[in-house]
Formats: C-alpha cells, structure tokens, sequence
C-alpha cells in the first residue's frame, strides 16, 4: 500500500518533474573481490552504466523523489558468458544546499547471467578436463538499501556517487557496490 | 561535454575477464540453496587434522570466508557435524559419494592410490553429475602436501573442492577461487567470475525484492536551483508528452508485476 501512496503522490506533483539521463561507471562489491593473483582488490574497476531518472518535487520541506531506472554493461569474455545488471531505484533526496542532495532509498538489481553453452578444455590437477559452459540465462534479484550524494557542477550538470548495500540484513553476505554518474538535466 | 564523459568512461572502466564453467555434464545444481555439509569420522592425521571435528571447524570457517559470502547467490553452506557412520578413509570419489546423504555435501579425506596419484593434488571434488540430488570432495590424507599449506590455502583449497561439489567446474581465470591451481597465488577473497558461477547456478530471489520506479514527464530545463523554488507548487497539471506516457506505463506494469511477485512469494512462504 505504501508503495501506491507514493506512487499517487508522484503522479498528483509531477507536473514540476524534470527528467535525467546519466553516464557513469559501476564497480560491483569492489573492496570485496579480487582481482589478479596478487589479491588487490576491485575497488576501482567500473564497469559503463548509463541511467534515466526524474527528479519530483513532494510536498514535504526539502524531499524530492528520484525514481530511477539504471543499466550496467559488464564485460564479456570471448568465450565466456555475458552479463548485465538492471536497476531499479525508488530513491528520495534531501536538498542539502541548493547544489547538493542527499540521496537515499531502496531499489531492485536484478543480475542476468547467460551463455550461449559449449564446452571447454582445461587443466585439471595434472592433466585436462572437458567442462560445460553456461547454456542458459539465470538472475538474480536483490533488494538494495541505496545510499548517495549528488551535486551540480554546472549548469544542467551534476555528479553523483551512490552506494547500493546488498544483503543489508545477512551480516556475511553484505556488500556494497557503487557508482560514480555525470547527469544530464534534460 | 561528449568528450570529458569519454574519458571518463576510458579511465574508468577495466576489462575483467570472465570465465567460469559448470561441472563436466553440464547445469547439475543440489536441490536447495540452503545445504548441509557432513564430515566423516575418520581422523585426517596425514592431511594435517587432529580430528574429524577439526577438519568440521575448518569447512565452517571456509564457507563464511567464501561461498556464504556472496549477495547475488542464494547458496547457503551450513555445516551439520561429523556422522559417525561414515568413513572415507580409503574410498574414491564415487564411493564417496553413494555414501553422501541425498541434499547433502560429504567432506572427507582417503588415502586412495588412485585417486591421488599424484602427489601434488590437494584435494577432488564433485557433484553427483548423474542427478545432482549430493556432493562429496575428499582431501588428500596420503601424503603431507595439504598439511603442509598455509591457512590461508587450506581454506581456499576447500572452498574450491566445494565449489565442485555444489555443481561448478574449474575456470579459465587465474584469479579465480575455481582456477585449477592455487600455487604462486593469493585468495583472500573470490573474484567476480566465482561471484556470476555460484549466482548462475543458485540465483538469489528476494521474496519481497520490488521497488517501483514511476517515471514523470520531463520540466524546465534547469539545475538542481530550481527545485528548492518548486517544492512548495502543489497545483495538478496533466502530462503533455507521449514519451513520458509511455515511460510511465512501461514503469507502472514493473511496479505492479513486482507486487505480484512478492505476494506471491509471501503466499508461498506462509
């Protein structure tokens, strides 16, 4: 019910809507993943992810609403699989100064992972192996706590980072990725 | 502005690869996400192990470092004891594996001869390929090598013949946890290869894992400045962009197919 609520309350007010597009990159659980045999981590490893979103004023003191719908490229081996990550964000800002919001919220990413199958050949102990490649299309959903901050540069364009906490109530599965955009105000 | 958004995206982005498999018969997952470990009883000794309640301890504290670890997969290791009734002192995998409770992952140790030929193998590991329904790994207890691995490999080792139990093949990414070797190599953490293989085949469902994301049409062409003006306008207007229409729709039909979803999984759940 909530969800409708809000949902009349961004129709009712949207008349002063205003409508985003955004470029950036996406770094999945960055600190918790390794990323060469050394085992540094991923923290700086983004992957493309473009965005549209609205900004909607409510009628609470300083709160916009900033729903939002977000697409994550990830790189693909050759002979691998491919991967994409879709985000659906139902966040709220706080208009910290007249440049600067707070954003905060709750969303949905969803992680679509598939292959085209065949199979590979490769070391196994001593000698070689034969395995399957993935030969269908598996996704995950998860419901991220999203936490950011967002501030205008110059006219008609802002830079936000944004944190999207996974798992927020398994204590070993919490994770956070995060992404660094340059929005556009249409 | 078109090219600092380039650049942007060059210094930012690196190219991982990706390369994990499946076991060699293909997607045989375990039933349920959420599954039992069992360790058989036989002492462990040449591998290292004092008791079989020790080598428990250690797939526990594996497990937590690795495979229950990961937010976009639904598997869940849970370690349920040492069954008295089983031995794996001198069995090969397959023995092994009939000997595994159906849902189950057996962890054991044998001194087989021709299972570990080889002096350097660690450990093997598998799933029952022919139905999925268990998964046994054995440690190498014939010679010393696994003793003689720091800790860290030890759970790292594991965790990799675990990862074969519950249906994952090796992967052609050095810096993967599911790499066939673990020399020369440090693994504190999983890469994003172990991430999409363990999410792949046991994807993560949130039951009440919808938002909805509403989409209203675009207004001034303006900054963030013209918001602290605007919040206090409550007059309705109507949308005049057939866009905005359609983007709205599209949006709604997501909202209302997500709250579909969770009462389904709530009915499904009580």
């Amino acid at each position: 019910m909530r969800f409708l609520i809000i949902l009349m309350t961004a129709i009712l007010f949207s008349h002063n809507s205003m409508a985003l597009v955004s470029l950036g990159g996406y770094v999945p659980f960055g600190p918790s993943t390794q990323k060469d045999v050394t085992g540094s981590t991923n923290t700086f490893s983004f992957s493309p992810m473009v965005s549209v979103n609205t900004i909607i004023p409510t009628p609470f003191y300083q709160q916009l609403f900033l729903p939002e719908l977000a697409m994550v490229f990830h790189s693909e081996d050759q002979d691998g699989y491919s991967k994409r990550t879709t985000l659906f964000l139902l966040d709220f800002g706080h208009l910290l100064t007249s440049d600067l919001i707070f954003r905060y919220g709750v969303g949905t990413a969803l992680t679509r992972i598939s292959g085209e199958g065949g199979t590979v050949v490769l070391n196994n102990g001593s000698s070689t192996s034969t395995y399957y490649q993935p030969d269908e299309s598996s996704t995950s959903w998860n419901t991220t706590i999203n936490l950011g901050i967002e501030g205008q540069v110059i006219p008609n364009y802002s830079m936000r980072f944004q944190t999207y906490w996974f798992s927020v109530f398994n204590s070993e599965a919490r994770k956070a990725s995060y992404s660094l955009n340059l929005v556009y105000y249409l | 502005m078109k090219s600092v958004i380039l650049v942007s995206l060059i210094i930012f982005i690196s190219i991982p690869a990706h390369a994990f498999t499946l076991s060699n018969s293909g997607r045989v997952n375990l039933p349920g996400p959420e599954v039992a470990i069992v360790v058989a009883s036989n002492t462990c000794s040449v591998a290292g192990f004092n008791s079989a309640q020790e080598l428990a301890d250690m797939v526990q504290e594996s497990v937590d470092a690795y495979w229950n670890r990961i937010p976009t997969c639904a598997l869940e290791l849970t370690v349920e004891g040492v069954n008295s009734s089983i031995d794996t002192s001198s069995d090969g995998l397959l023995e092994a594996l009939t000997k595994t409770p159906i849902g189950k992952i057996l962890v054991g140790c044998s001194d087989d001869a021709d299972l570990f030929d080889s002096s350097s193998t660690l450990g093997v590991g598998s799933i029952n390929t022919a139905s999925g329904d268990r998964g046994a790994f054995l440690l190498n207890n014939r010679s010393t090598v696994f003793a003689n691995q720091s800790q860290q490999e030890k759970l790292a080792v594991i965790a990799h013949e675990l990862g074969h139990a519950f249906g994952l093949g090796h992967s052609g990414d050095p810096t993967a946890l599911m790499y066939y070797a673990i020399g020369g190599k440090v693994q504190e953490n999983l890469s994003i290869d172990d991430y999409d293989a363990c999410s792949y085949l046991y994807p993560h469902d949130s039951p009440g894992g919808c938002s909805a994301v509403p989409v209203m049409p675009p207004g001034p062409r303006s900054g963030l400045k013209s918001f602290k003006k605007q919040s206090g306008n409550k007059t309705f207007a109507e949308s005049n962009s057939s866009i905005s229409l359609m983007i709205l729709t599209l949006m709604m039909t997501l909202f209302f197919g997500c709250l579909w979803r969770e009462y389904k999984a709530r009915n499904l759940l009580s």
